[in-house]
């Protein structure tokens, strides 16, 4: 099976990369060939084998709660764009 | 003039080579040396070497650090590890400085908080010397996807240090620490430590806490030592696992470490060990480490576990799947690089576009691919459960025998670009990601010397909770 050039662009807007066109070359050969490895696991008989996922409360109890702005400040500081203790973001409508 | 005459003196006579955790304790405690005339003996190995090798990609201020570890040998406080050199690596955050992933996504992000193992060994006062060069965001084998640029072996410089975690075992394989951290997420720990003549250790997941190690692959990912002997790994181990409140993962207390470290039953997996693909004198290495071991009395059988050839294909399309979902938090509006384009999808795109090295990008596309409608089942899901099964066959097996060993590596450490295609860089994890894919401990220990000169490996890996196990035969591998 291989992947077109049109569905790695796709996969390319899906994960919010930009991929030029010399790129999509590029990665359509890698991915195939990492595919063509991979489909290895299509052959194995896994029967009837259930994949257990450990479910578990793990929520602590809602006490001691951090002061209100205690990190704030530092958090805000790896914002690139910020205003007013807010994180600026491009008009989205 | 004469004082730093002196101190230099002293610093000459400190044996790095054949340091450990413990000699460099009793030295401390006893005064043979201080705590800065053992850090300043490190420092200059890397002045010496670092700008040439590229272990470190940035030396922290160490002032504070030397004064509190001495502190605490003269109020008779220190521990074990207290004035210990670590070189830490990049994606483990220490509150205040930046941790980059060596990604050019997060090149100038400063750690708001610090990782759990950090607060640990804090309270140990150790010496933080460094922040070590890994590959970009933790994905490669061999250090040389860092954008800022490759480490490379300090045995050989025109070869690899393996990775992603090149840059700590680089730093203590040129004596620029004693020991380091690093992250194994399919060898990342292991096969360093192998090309680089070191012990590596990957424990059991669950058992060290994640909090604060940036994230790759979550149910893959963890945090572990490379030293130069097995007990220096075991003391950092025992000073870093537990459970914590912070990492929903980890395991509770009573479980972590909780097998016995007895070894008597060694188990071969032989239609791996002899598969296409492994270099001739590893396979003769790891004979000749088998004999010796039989020699010693321990009892050596020959295991059936089918599937574990299918584990590197498992993780080829579970570890993509998570980082894909993991590194989309890396958004250029909260943290990290920030590129404008024209309206918000174009500024993800362009932000993460050129933040992402071409590795990182190759992996979450397949991720995206892998976790897509229409092919989710025939991958993603079937990889879980493949899983599942290998997970199975090593439970069985451990009923039957106490370890499974291989050698780590499939072939000594490699030449700068010898692999540019992706499948053969990753071949070279072959032996190391089973363990992940399990979640069982497996640790590296060297032994032996290829004809090229670099060093061979041999790898134990033990049941879940068992790293007492890796620690017991490991010191006995060590002696052979």
């Amino acid at each position: 099976m291989s992947i077109s050039n049109d569905e790695v662009k796709k996969l390319g807007d899906l994960s919010r990369i930009s991929v030029t066109d010399d790129q999509v070359e590029e990665f359509k050969g890698d991915l195939d060939a990492i595919l063509a490895y991979v489909d290895q696991i299509q052959s194995v008989d896994v029967g009837d084998v259930e994949v257990e996922y450990l479910i578990k409360n793990v929520v602590r109890e809602d006490e001691n709660p951090s002061q209100p702005g205690e990190f704030t400040k530092d958090i805000l500081k790896e914002a690139p764009d910020t205003q007013d203790g807010f994180i600026k973001v491009n008009k989205i409508l | 003039m004469g004082l730093s005459r002196l101190i230099r003196f002293s610093n000459m006579s400190i044996d790095l080579k054949n340091m450990t955790i413990k000699k460099a304790h009793t030295a401390l405690s006893a005064g043979d040396f201080s705590v800065r005339g053992l850090v300043d003996a490190y420092l200059e190995n890397i002045k010496e070497k670092n700008e040439d090798i590229n272990a470190y990609i940035e030396l922290f201020d160490l002032d504070d650090q030397i004064n509190e570890a001495q502190a605490r040998f003269e109020a008779g406080t220190a521990t074990e590890l207290t004035g210990i050199p670590f070189a830490m690596k990049d994606n483990i955050l220490i509150k205040g400085q930046i941790a980059s992933a060596a990604s050019g996504i997060l090149k100038n992000y400063t750690a708001v908080y610090d990782s759990t193992v950090i607060k640990m060994l804090k309270k140990e006062a150790v010496i933080f010397i460094g922040r070590a060069n890994m590959d970009d965001a933790a994905m490669g084998s061999s250090t040389e996807t860092s954008v800022y640029g490759p480490t490379k072996n300090p045995l050989d410089p025109t070869r690899v240090p393996g990775g992603s975690s090149g840059g700590s075992a680089a730093a203590v394989a040129m004596n620029g620490a004693l020991v380091a951290l690093g992250s194994d997420t399919g060898g990342s720990i292991r096969q360093p430590a192998g090309y680089c003549a070191l012990v590596g250790l990957k424990p059991t997941y669950g058992t060290v806490s994640r909090y604060g190690l940036i994230a790759m692959a979550s149910s893959l990912d963890v945090i572990g030592p490379l030293t130069k002997t097995v007990e220096d790994a075991k003391i950092v181990y025992d000073a870093i696992k537990g459970n914590d409140p912070m990492d929903s993962t980890t395991m509770p207390e009573d479980k972590i470490s909780s097998i016995s470290s007895e070894v008597k039953k060694i188990g071969v997996p032989r239609s791996f060990v002899d598969m296409d693909g492994v270099d001739p004198e590893v396979k003769s290495n790891f004979e000749k480490t088998l004999k010796s071991l039989e020699e010693k009395g321990y009892e050596i059988v020959d295991i059936s576990v089918p599937l574990i050839e299918y584990s590197l294909a498992v993780y080829y399309i579970l570890m993509p799947a998570e980082a894909s979902t993991n590194l989309s938090r890396y958004d250029g509006i909260r943290f990290g690089l920030s590129v404008q384009g024209e309206g918000v999808d174009d500024s993800y795109k362009k932000t993460r576009g050129q933040g992402f090295g071409k590795e990182v990008q190759r992996r979450i596309l397949l991720g995206t691919y892998v976790l897509s409608h229409g092919y989710y089942d025939a991958y993603y899901n079937k990889a879980q459960k493949v899983r599942a099964k290998i997970t199975e066959e090593f439970k069985k097996v451990f009923e039957d025998v106490d370890v499974i060993l291989t050698p780590t590596t499939p072939a000594p450490a490699f030449k700068f670009g010898e692999k540019s295609d992706p499948i053969s860089m990753y071949l070279s994890d072959i032996f190391t990601v089973p363990a992940n894919i399990a979640g069982v401990p497996a640790i590296s220990i060297p032994k032996g010397v290829h004809s090229n000169g670099m060093p061979l490996d041999i790898q134990i890996t033990a049941s879940h909770f068992a790293e007492e196990k890796l620690f017991s035969l490991g010191k006995e591998i060590e002696t052979l």
